[in-house]
Order: structure tokens, then C-alpha cells, then sequence
């Protein structure tokens, strides 16, 4: 006769319940999906799972961008980067120089990617998609986007070029926060939406080298 | 200490992009003549010619996306159209490659051989001229068959006799001996005829110059009509009948996962019994039958031609009293290009690259109206020539190499001007100095004027750019700090 796995061997149904929860954090904690590498952010994108869509606001020039990079460097599955900004191409060496392995980042450019990329989100070949400040995206756009992530497990980070606030939410989005350059030395999460809040600081020279070698 | 050691293969091309123009196939099995270039000729009958400079780039990016040489990308393909007893010789001239595929016949030679590696050119130097005239009698036919101008079987062959008792009293063992005797005085001894097969045997050109290039045609591509009947104009309907009709263009062929389409053809008769053609092209050849029953490929790519048919003829017939949309009245759909790909290829794709399906992300870029950026980094600081755009999963191995040049961009943003904006001299601005940079100043006339003085410059509102000053004082923004 075949014998209960030595966890399930607790005599109490609570106790049994309770050592499956355990496993199941245990579970949790090996497969965090976006990892950087750097302590702070890795605990604010611990709970972020394969089907979630994250909300980013960076508004242009304040370098927000290098944030969400750091969690395409470590081991990334196949990624897309779908972006429209206008005259600007993607300048790859920056890209390298910040360790992200462009034989699994792609781009793309559309301003009205739900609509024109349509293929590309009814199919689980990217495991990452970024939307960058799409031109069009209508609420019925990210909640197609947010469903087809779901049934396909994959992660959506759509950024927004203006800075998120909690008045105008989004019931899609897992995570909402803001990034930027606050200074010199310094980048500023501040999160809208998701089990952290408030506002984290991390130094530059973690994200990327210190601008002071060069003065 | 890790030294990578690079063995000269003698029986490879030394260059890396180099690239042969034609290949003389000899097969006792029958196989398609259409396996590597869609422009064939049938020499005789186990032998076909092949101009594979019409695929030159097609072969390339197949070359560099497995990693291999010329040799290994094209025997596994070979071997599965012709079998193990083929013998190929890919060379810059057809008749080049005639001679040598005689001489490896003549020594029970198999497999591939590029002429133009060291190994094969040093041996085609020791041909003799039994295999120099041997060809010849196949040429002369061709010449018939085609009618060539000033083409006549009985003075070729007696110049033939005439060239051979002039071998045999002064006793030169192979042509290449002769080689230093110019065309034109063959010509003018033997006839130009001889003349000519002369020059072809010895030129480094690739063009045909009088060479019977015979065009083999291929046999008849499948097409499907429609009548409707009644005029449709919704791409709900249209894409319903389209799969019906692709359906069909299918059950014209029997079913062969090696055939691949690139190009289809569909005309569209319009309301007012105008006629549009328009091309469904792919950008990786497509298999249709793969692609049953839904046609998925086809049908994004049917969708965005219709998408723009309809905004081009509502722009142009806006100020006509015509119905919103013009509707369709009858189409025909037509195969207009294909290529033979053996599935080897297919399943390389697969395997290789460190687990990156490559053709998955193919076949969905086939299904998108623009294509995946790849790029991959180059070995220059100049920021515009410090990395290259190439097409999808054609990374170079050694791309690890230019990580001195990439790592000199980490202070740079992630998007850049293509073509760098002039801007007044930024006095408010807060200037940080990045770096100094002076793009080949051996290669223009005013070296000063390649030296660029980099920045990043922030604005009031703390907004930075990456601009650049050159020795004139002008000032261009080059990035933003997005």
C-alpha cells in the first residue's frame, strides 16, 4: 500500500493545511520571476507572477527607464519591447553596456500595438512584453492585454510617459509606480498600487556607474 | 588561459562573406532542380545548373544563423534531395564548374567541392584536356538547341581537332600550362567559339559572356479563382472566403512540408471592374500546408493589404459619390514564388542558438505588418557605428569581443536621434562632460572636425538629453533620457 508523503503525515487536517501553505511559500520563494540582482528591488518585485501587469510612470529625460532594465538582465525569457518615440531609435550599445542580453530583447515599433501587434499578444513566444508609452491604448486594449497575459503567463510592463497617481487607478494593473532620476546619485520609487507603499530611494551606482568619474 | 586557435580549412572559402555565383549538380537520383535558386538550367540529364548568386543573401543569413561553414549548411541539404551519391561543385563560372565536376566524376569523386577554396583551385590547375574538351560536346549541343549566332557544330569540331593536333605536336600536358596564351589569340587560331570556352575556363568574372544559359522554367504554380456572387466589401467576409480559398490553393499540391512559399499574388477585380494586384509577401519563406486549417500567416498578412487598399481608395475616392468601401467583385490568388527547403534546416533552427526558437519568432513576424529589431554591438566608440541592426537570430558568436566598445555606453540612454538635432548653444543648462570622441579622422580631410565633445545636459526642470559639441561650436542633441 502506498504511503503518505512524509509532510502529510501530521495528524490534524489544520496541521496539514498548514504544511501545504508552507511548501507552497516555500515554492513561492524559488521561483521569483523578475530579478535585478540589486536587494531593494528584488523585495518590491518579489509577489509579481507570471499573468501580472505592472504600470510604470516615467515621463521623459528623467532616465527612469534604467529601472525596469534591471529586471530584463538576469536570465530573461524571451522579451519584446514594444515602443513609439518620436525620431528616437534604440541606441543598443547603452542597451548592452547595461548587461541586457539583446539576443532575448527584441523591439518593436508601434504607437497603437494592441491593434497592430495583435498577433504578438495572442501568442506566449515572449514571456515579457513592454509596452512603452503606446500613443493608443484604450481601456479595452489593456484589458485584452491584461487577460492574454493571464492565459499565457506572461509579465506586461506597460510604461506611461506622465507620472501615475492613485486618483485615476488602473483595476488591471498588480503594481503601480512611479521611477525617475531624483538626482545625481540617486533613483526614487514610489509605488501607487501593490503590497509595498510609499517611497524607496536606491543610489546610482547600483543601477549603472557614477557620472562623477567623468568630472 | 582560454586561446581559441583558428585552423585554416583548405577546402572552405577563405573569406567569410564570400559567397559562389553558380553550382553544377550531378545526381544519378532524380531531384528538383529548383533545391538552392529558383533560376536553374538543365545541362543534361543527371545534371543541372544553379545560379545561386539570385539567393545569395537568403544563404548568407542561413549561413550565419547555424554558425557553420558553407560546406556543412549545404551537404545535409544536398544529401536529402539528391542521396549520398551526388556530386556538387559550387564555383564563380558555370563552365568552371563544369570542368571540375567532370574531372571529380572521372575519379569517382562525391559530395561538395567549392572551386574557389585553395584546395580545389590548386587541383582544377592539374585538369587535363580530356576534361577540358569533354564538356564540350554538351555545350555544342546547347549552342544548337538555341540557335546561337554564329554557331556551327562543323567548324567548332574541326577547330576542336585543329586545337588538339596543335596539344599534341608541342606537348603541353594540361590548359593551365597554356594559361599564360590570352583569349584572343585562341580565338583567332581556333575560332571563338574555342576562344570563348577558353576565357570561361580561366576568368575570375561571374558573367555568362556568351555562355548558353538555358532558363529552366518552372512548371505550372498553383492559383485559385472566385467569382462572388455578390459584392463583398467587410474583411469579416472576405477572410472567410480568403481561408476557403487557401484551402483549395492546398489540395492543388500534394502535400510537401518541404515546399515554401514567398510570394503570393491577389487580384482583386473591384465594383467598377477595375483591377488591383497586390502582393502577400513573407519574410521567411511559409509553409501553407503547415499552416492549415486556420492560415493564420496568410490571413494577417491578406488583412493588412486589404487595410490598406481600403484607406488608399477611400482617400482617393472621396470627393466621388462611391460607396464607403469599394466592394469586390471576383479575385484570383496565385503562387507566383516558391523555394524547396529541406526540413533539416527547419529542425537546426530548433536546436541551436542556446534553446532561442527562432522559428517561432519567425512565423510570428510573418503574421506582423513590420519587423522584430535585432541588433548586436560593433567595435567602434563612435555611438552611430557602435552597433548594427541585423535581421532575427543572426547574432555572431563573438559578439562578447566588443564589450570594451559597448561598456563606453553606459552613461549614454537607451534611444537616440537617428539623425542628431541642431540646437542653440545650451548656456542655462547644466552641463556634465562625458567624453571626448574623434570618429576616423584618417579618413577625412579636416581631422578637427570629427572630434566631438559629448554631455548630458539638464534642463531647469532637471530633464536630461545627451548632446554632443563639435570643434566648430555647433551643438546637436543626440538622446534623451527617456
Amino acid at each position: 500500500m502506498a504511503s503518505l508523503p512524509s509532510q502529510y503525515k501530521d495528524a490534524s487536517l489544520q496541521q496539514q493545511l498548514q504544511t501545504a501553505r508552507l511548501l507552497k511559500d516555500n515554492l513561492a520563494d524559488q521561483s521569483q520571476v523578475l530579478q535585478s540582482g540589486i536587494d531593494v528591488l528584488d523585495e518590491c518585485f518579489a509577489q509579481v507572477k507570471p499573468g501580472d501587469l505592472v504600470e510604470w510612470g516615467i515621463p521623459p529625460g528623467l532616465n527612469g527607464r534604467l529601472i525596469p532594465l534591471q529586471l530584463l538582465k538576469q536570465q530573461i525569457p524571451l522579451s519584446v519591447w514594444i515602443y513609439h518615440h518620436h525620431g528616437l531609435g534604440v541606441f543598443a550599445s547603452s542597451w548592452i553596456s547595461h548587461g541586457v542580453d539583446l539576443q532575448r530583447l527584441f523591439f518593436i515599433c508601434s504607437d497603437n500595438p494592441v491593434k497592430e501587434l495583435r498577433p504578438l499578444f495572442l501568442e506566449d513566444t515572449f514571456k515579457r512584453i513592454i509596452i512603452d508609452a503606446p500613443r493608443k491604448l484604450t481601456r479595452g486594449d489593456i484589458a485584452f492585454v491584461s487577460q492574454q497575459a493571464r492565459q499565457q503567463g506572461q509579465i506586461v510592463f506597460l510604461i506611461r510617459h506622465y507620472f501615475l497617481m492613485a486618483k485615476r487607478g488602473n483595476p488591471h494593473a498588480s503594481l503601480r509606480l512611479n521611477t525617475w532620476q531624483s538626482s545625481r546619485h540617486s533613483f526614487s520609487l514610489q509605488f501607487i498600487k501593490g503590497p509595498h507603499s510609499g517611497k524607496i530611494s536606491l543610489p546610482y551606482r547600483s543601477v549603472a556607474e557614477d557620472h562623477e568619474r567623468y568630472n | 588561459m582560454n586561446v581559441t586557435t583558428k585552423v585554416i580549412d583548405l577546402a572552405e572559402l577563405s573569406r567569410d562573406d564570400e559567397f559562389p555565383f553558380f553550382a553544377a549538380i550531378y545526381s544519378p537520383v532524380p531531384g528538383s532542380p529548383f533545391v538552392l535558386s529558383p533560376t536553374a538550367m538543365r545541362w543534361s540529364d543527371k545534371l543541372y545548373l544553379s545560379r545561386l548568386s539570385d539567393c545569395k543573401q537568403f544563404w548568407l543569413g542561413q549561413k550565419k544563423k547555424l554558425r557553420c561553414k558553407l560546406t556543412d549548411l549545404f551537404t545535409p541539404l544536398l544529401e536529402h534531395h539528391y542521396g549520398e551519391e551526388y556530386v556538387a561543385v559550387f564555383g564563380n563560372h558555370p563552365w568552371q564548374c563544369l570542368l571540375y565536376l567532370h574531372y571529380q566524376l572521372k575519379h569517382e569523386g562525391r559530395g561538395l567541392f567549392l572551386l574557389e577554396s585553395r584546395l580545389n583551385r590548386n587541383i582544377y590547375k592539374t585538369l587535363d584536356w580530356d576534361c577540358w574538351f569533354a564538356p564540350q560536346q554538351a555545350l555544342a549541343d546547347h549552342l544548337i538547341s538555341m540557335n546561337a549566332r554564329n554557331f556551327r557544330a562543323e567548324s567548332f569540331h574541326s577547330y576542336q581537332a585543329r586545337m588538339q593536333r596543335f596539344i599534341q605536336r608541342i606537348g603541353i600536358a594540361t590548359p593551365h600550362d597554356m594559361i599564360a596564351a590570352d583569349a584572343n589569340s585562341i580565338k583567332r587560331r581556333f575560332g571563338k567559339w574555342l576562344g570563348l570556352i577558353w576565357h570561361w575556363s580561366f576568368s575570375d568574372s561571374s558573367d555568362l559572356e556568351w555562355f548558353p544559359w538555358i532558363k529552366l522554367e518552372h512548371e505550372q504554380l498553383p492559383w485559385v479563382k472566385r467569382d462572388l456572387e455578390y459584392p463583398v466589401n467587410q474583411w469579416s467576409y472576405i477572410e472567410v472566403l480568403l481561408r476557403e480559398d487557401l484551402s483549395r490553393l492546398c489540395e492543388h499540391s500534394v502535400r510537401n512540408d518541404c515546399e515554401h512559399i514567398n510570394r503570393m499574388h491577389w487580384k482583386i477585380t473591384l465594383f467598377n471592374y477595375q483591377q488591383v494586384t497586390v502582393e502577400l509577401s513573407f519574410r521567411h519563406p511559409y509553409s501553407l500546408h503547415r499552416d492549415m486549417p486556420g492560415f493564420d500567416t496568410a490571413l494577417y498578412q491578406a488583412r493588412y493589404i486589404y487595410d490598406d487598399l481600403v484607406r488608399n481608395m477611400l482617400a482617393r475616392d472621396d470627393d466621388l459619390d462611391l460607396p464607403e468601401n469599394m466592394p469586390f467583385i471576383c479575385w484570383q490568388l496565385e503562387v507566383c514564388e516558391r523555394i524547396i527547403l529541406a526540413p533539416q534546416l527547419w529542425e537546426l533552427f530548433a536546436r541551436e542558438f542556446d534553446q532561442i526558437d527562432y522559428q517561432r519568432i519567425m512565423a510570428l513576424q510573418n503574421k506582423l505588418p513590420f519587423a522584430f529589431e535585432c541588433y548586436q554591438s560593433d567595435a567602434s566608440f563612435f555611438p552611430e557605428q557602435s552597433f548594427t541592426r541585423i535581421p532575427v537570430g543572426t547574432h555572431s558568436v563573438n559578439e562578447a569581443d566588443h564589450s570594451p566598445w559597448s561598456s563606453s555606453a553606459l552613461n549614454k540612454p537607451l534611444f537616440f536621434y537617428q539623425h542628431a538635432e541642431t540646437i542653440e548653444n545650451p548656456t542655462a543648462a547644466e552641463k556634465i562632460f562625458l567624453e571626448r570622441n574623434s570618429n576616423q579622422w584618417w579618413l577625412g580631410e579636416d581631422a578637427l572636425q570629427t572630434i566631438r565633445d559629448y554631455y548630458i545636459l539638464k534642463d531647469h526642470n532637471g530633464r536630461s538629453s545627451w548632446a554632443y559639441r563639435t570643434q566648430r561650436g555647433e551643438w546637436y542633441k543626440q538622446g534623451e533620457f527617456y
